[in-house]
């Protein structure tokens, strides 16, 4: 008998605390300087540097991981005009035309002049500000290039030949972000033929992976990937940023065998934006959010939180450990949001085809 | 038939010492005696189910003390019966049957025993005396030279009870089979045995 | 009794409500018939091979656990062993491990032998599903070995069909058993066909019904046709095929399990023999086996970079990268388990009540209920978190942002196991108990805590032990649902961790220290409990 009376009472107390869990969330709701954002899953800014904020202007920010750029608008579409979130992060210009046909946003009352002609390249306007940028290409595995019998690739249709038969990795444009921006480059850099190259690089057994992570991670043979449990290393070219071999250096004193490949056309200049959703009703604090975003102060810091360059004008990689010696600026595919939400569906179910 | 020479075994303390048994050719002996004076540990001996720690169990002239049961040819119907629950009265039967061609004894052994048809009843739903006959049955049909009850009637009611001995009584010298009968009732063991052993506690 | 219908209209119209409310919306965007998108599978990348690798390895992960099981299952259940509760607990603990730690924990322990990474990786994945599933056998099987009457076997080896080993174990264990192994094999069957977590990190160019259908869930639903349409149509017929599937299997268990009591096994207080040297050899080499890939895990949460290293334990308990560090996400995770507890068992009791009092009179309404109750096992977690999300959102957002709606996840995904655990015990008491209870004058609230609850005491603390393992791990339905409130528990704060670009090494570590609290939390607490239990309760699962 005594044991069941414990166990009712342990069940009580536990009951008491959650409730009291519940008193303590409620207030906050009911607080009127809250700004509700969803986010993507990497964002690097950390509850130490929201605090700041907090501090300094009295706004509280509640963060809501969402996945990635696809998932943060997918969240923003599913609860649109509800009032459940006021701000977006990380819609990225792949996304952004879809974003604005659906008019999904608010607009902003941001200066935008301290911003960088490649920050605003893809939009240049109010419903979106842009807060940092990366480009999206292919890098090598410098060990597998060795000059001779491997030569490093002047055209993506070299990825084709035996050289790199099952050594190339790239992500699931449906479920990777770098991986759609990829695609687009492709469709753009290709135009007709690039479901032909697709179709190539597949019977040339390329590796698909549904993410980012599992690609670079776990098949990339210059990567960080090589000190993880499960690594394979097959791969000896991936899609990822044209700035992350500077990141390997950055985190490895200096040193990688990764090299981002300058290929004009072939890469995909990712801006990622934050925006005021409509039915919100804090443009005042989100105002002052994005302002906060993109003061000097902590956009120069991107390249280390974010793994992204600045949005500002004049931001650039630290010298520090190699990480701007070893990240290429290259020379995008030039495309706009307009044209990336006509055709996407399209260029999608092209890739789907092919790749089957 | 059956020689026990000498048969001592000890549990936590001795339960049997340095006791003998015969059993003629034919001969139903009953072992009587209360709990824990070692009938059923007797009967377990005999069957090889369990070892003594000395002596001898000598069958139709061959030392068999360390025989595996299954080698011996001797039969038992155990107390709580175990009849398999997974298979019918039929299915309980055939168990006993090493040559599968002898399908038409079962139907003869439920004949015997007086459960004719009973072949597809499920083990469930028979009644304490069906049952007790279906244990008979089985053990009778693998054709033992010898058969050990286990108290095999102890849960049924006196009517019942002396009606069966009667009948086991019956069938077991119609088939002229030895067998020890372990019992506390001196009414049964008088009933369904040619001869009663005495067993006080730990001795004979 | 009419509180019991009500609660069963309840409890179906909370599982079923989600489904319906992701269906309708699903169903809005899609524009091709289940039918047509099944038989473009294997046109469309999204989709091809998913429904041949399902089964596959389904099937194969069954054949293969039960391969490894049922010996292990008959040598622990046949000799008595020292510390007997300890090690059969420990045989069942891998099945209430998060499946994100176990995918973790294999990689770490495969990482020596890079074949399990390439033309291994399907052999790996089957032996974390037969890790994962081991328990299952036992559960069903060893109870049951440990309590049945020798007189069985003693009668069978003075027959002649029972004379050898084998004609034993072909005509008595095996027909005697059967029942038990085939539902053992059926849920392996299930778990394995729902792997989610196993499956991404072990094969990872591989894709199940389940991973198809997580990868289409961001869009599915979405009204803007171009980014919605295919997605939705393509879930819509992933999870038909997965709900029919599963319904079939659960309809099946119901079936075994019903049918395994229509025997009437002997059963005695303990039947175990003394151990022999090779049976403790097999036992001590599994219990090694199943162990390793914990100590696998614990062993990288100190190495950093190849390097030993405390970084990551540090970076884990003091939140430098999550924000709320491992003692606040286990304490949530724990008033999670809690209020889980309290809310699913006395739910599992009801319903499991409701089956057993129709199981006589009316069978198939009481199979109904049974897989009406299953039901929530039968569903992606993926639709549950979609279904919750829609309709509140269209009813009332503020209602998205309330602690307890994790815990709505929690509920519906332990209530099952409540439910199969307490029906057999359930089934096992002498009716004629409470009949005389009620004759002596015990009211029905008397009656069930003085007699029903008391008798049921084995098969409730299982219950408890495996609500509680189950909650403190569960990812699935929280993770669609949690992202909009501020609670983080332990899971989704290491898979927070695991998301990130991993090129600074410390935040991987950190998800590793984490994920060995999570999992020393698990083990503690579903040992501590399962110790209780005596020896041949609890039987059927």
């Amino acid at each position: 008998m005594q044991s069941n009376t414990k166990a009712l009472l342990t069940c009580f107390l536990m009951l008491a605390t959650a409730f009291a869990g519940c008193l303590e969330s409620e207030t906050a709701s009911d607080d009127e300087d809250v700004l509700r954002i969803i986010s993507y899953d990497a964002f690097g800014i950390s509850d130490e540097m929201l605090s700041q904020f907090t501090n300094e202007t009295g706004i509280k920010i509640e963060l809501t991981r969402a996945g990635d750029a696809g998932g943060v608008l997918a969240t923003a579409l599913q609860t649109q005009d509800s009032g459940l979130y006021d701000m977006v992060l990380g819609i990225d210009n792949s996304y952004l035309g879809a974003a604005l046909s659906a008019e999904l946003f608010q607009p902003l009352d941001v200066n935008r002049s301290g911003l960088s002609e490649r920050a605003l390249a893809s939009y240049d306007g109010d419903f979106a500000i842009p807060f940092d940028v990366g480009s999206v290409c292919l890098n090598y595995d410098a060990t597998h290039v060795d000059g001779e019998n491997v030569t490093v690739p002047s055209s993506l249709w070299d990825f084709t030949d035996e050289n790199w038969t099952g050594k190339v990795a790239v992500q699931n444009p449906r479920t990777s972000s770098p991986g759609r921006s990829f695609a687009i480059a492709v469709a753009t850099m290709l135009g007709e033929e690039h479901d032909d190259w697709w179709s190539a690089m597949n019977a040339n057994d390329v590796i698909v992976s549904d993410g980012w992570t599992e690609a670079y991670e776990v098949h990339y043979s210059a990567g960080y990937g090589v000190w993880n449990d499960g690594f394979i290393g097959d791969a000896k070219a991936v899609v990822s940023y044209c700035h992350s071999p500077g990141v390997e250096a950055y985190y490895g004193e200096n040193w990688t065998t990764s090299v981002a490949l300058d290929l004009p056309g072939a890469s995909f200049s990712q801006i990622e934006y934050a925006a005021l959703l409509s039915g919100s009703k804090q443009g005042a604090s989100a105002d002052a959010f994005v302002e906060w975003l993109i003061s000097e102060d902590i956009n120069s810091q991107m390249p280390t939180l974010n793994f992204m360059y600045p949005a500002i004008e004049g931001g650039d990689l630290p010298e520090d450990a190699g990480y701007r010696w070893h990240s290429v600026v290259p020379t995008d595919a030039v495309v706009m949001p307009e044209t990336i939400d006509a055709k996407i569906a399209d260029w999608l179910d092209a890739w789907d085809a092919a790749m089957a | 038939m059956l020689s026990l020479k000498g048969i001592s075994k000890s549990f936590d303390g001795p339960v049997l010492v340095d006791f003998d048994l015969e059993v003629a050719a034919g001969e139903i002996v009953a072992l009587l005696g209360p709990s824990g004076s070692g009938k059923t540990t007797i009967l377990r001996i005999v069957a090889g189910l369990e070892s003594p720690d000395e002596g001898e169990v000598i069958f139709a002239g061959k030392d068999i003390t360390s025989l595996a049961p299954e080698a011996r040819g001797i039969g038992m119907v155990f107390q709580r019966l175990a009849l398999f629950p997974h298979l019918d009265v039929a299915g309980n039967l055939r168990f006993g049957l090493a040559d599968p061609s002898d399908e038409h004894r079962i139907e003869e052994m439920l004949d015997l025993v007086g459960l004719a048809g009973f072949g597809s009843r499920r083990i469930e739903t028979l009644s304490g005396g069906e049952a007790q006959r279906v244990a008979l049955a089985r053990s009778l049909i693998a054709q033992p030279r010898m058969l050990l009850l286990d108290e095999p009637l102890s849960s049924l009611d006196a009517d019942l009870k002396e009606h069966l001995a009667d009948e086991v009584r019956r069938i077991l010298k119609s088939l002229d089979i030895p067998a020890i009968h372990v019992t506390h009732d001196p009414v049964i063991a008088d009933r369904l045995a040619d001869r009663i052993v005495r067993l006080d506690t730990a001795k004979e | 009794m009419r509180v019991r219908a009500v609660f069963v209209m309840a409890w179906t119209v909370a599982v079923l409500a989600p489904l319906a409310l992701a269906w309708q919306q699903l169903d809005g965007v899609a524009e091709r018939s289940i039918f047509d998108t099944l038989a473009s599978f294997e046109d469309r990348f999204q989709t091809s091979g998913a429904l041949e690798f399902t089964f596959r390895v389904a099937i194969l992960s069954t054949l293969l656990t039960l391969a490894i099981g049922v010996p292990l299952a008959w040598n622990l259940g046949r000799h008595r062993w020292p510390q007997h509760a300890l090690l059969r607990s420990l045989f069942t603990t891998p099945f209430v491990m998060p499946t994100i730690l176990v995918a973790m924990g294999f990689l770490a322990l495969l990482d020596p032998w890079p074949w399990f990474r390439q033309d291994g990786a399907l052999l790996a994945l089957l032996l974390a599903h037969a890790w994962f599933n081991l328990a299952l056998v036992i559960r069903f099987c060893e109870p049951l070995l440990a309590t049945l009457d020798p007189s069985l076997e003693e009668a069978a080896r003075l027959l002649p069909k029972g004379r050898t080993r084998w004609g034993r174990m072909r005509h008595l264990w095996a027909p005697l058993f059967a029942p038990s192994i085939a539902a053992a094999g059926a849920m392996t069957f299930l778990f394995s066909f729902t792997s989610f977590a196993l499956v991404r990190w072990l094969t990872p160019g591989q894709r199940n019904l389940e991973i198809v259908m997580a990868n289409q869930a961001e869009w599915a639903g979405i009204a803007i046709p171009e980014l919605g349409r295919a997605p939705s149509e393509i879930i819509m017929a992933a999870a038909m095929v997965q709900l029919l599937t599963i319904l079939a299997s659960l309809g099946l268990i119901s079936w075994l399990q019903a049918r395994r009591n229509l025997m009437h096994l002997p059963r005695v207080e303990d039947a175990r023999e003394p151990p022999t040297t090779v049976a403790g050899l097999h036992v001590i080499v599994m219990a090694i086996l199943v162990l390793s890939p914990l100590v696998a895990l614990l062993i990288s949460s100190f190495q950093i970079r190849g390097e030993w290293d405390t970084a990551g334990w540090s970076a884990a308990f003091e939140g430098a990268r999550t924000g709320i560090g491992v003692p606040r996400a286990m304490w949530s995770s724990l008033v999670y388990a809690g209020l889980t507890l309290c809310i699913a068992v006395p739910c599992g009791y009801i319903l499991a009540d409701v089956i057993h009092g129709l199981e006589k009179d009316r069978p198939r309404l009481a199979m109904a209920v049974d897989v009406m109750a299953m039901l929530p096992l039968a569903v992606s977690a993926v639709i549950i978190g979609l279904g919750v999300l829609i309709g509140l959102i269209r009813t009332e957002p503020e209602l998205a942002r309330s602690w307890w709606i994790p815990a709505y996840g929690h509920i519906l995904l332990t209530t099952p196991f409540v439910v199969r655990i307490l029906l057999p015990a359930m089934r096992e008491i002498d009716p004629d108990l409470d009949a005389a209870a009620a004759l002596l004058g015990a009211g029905p609230l008397r009656r069930l805590l003085r007699v029903r609850l008391p008798l049921l005491r084995g098969a409730l603390i299982v219950a408890a032990s495996f609500v509680l393992a189950i909650s403190l791990g569960e990812f699935g339905a929280s993770w669609v649902v949690v992202k909009y409130t501020d609670w983080t528990t332990l899971p989704i704060m290491i898979d927070e961790l695991l998301g990130r670009p991993g090129f600074d090494p410390v935040p991987r570590a950190a998800a590793h220290a984490a994920g060995v609290v999570l999992l020393g939390l698990t083990m503690v607490l579903f040992m501590a409990v399962e110790r209780f239990r005596p020896t041949g309760s609890g039987g059927e699962f």
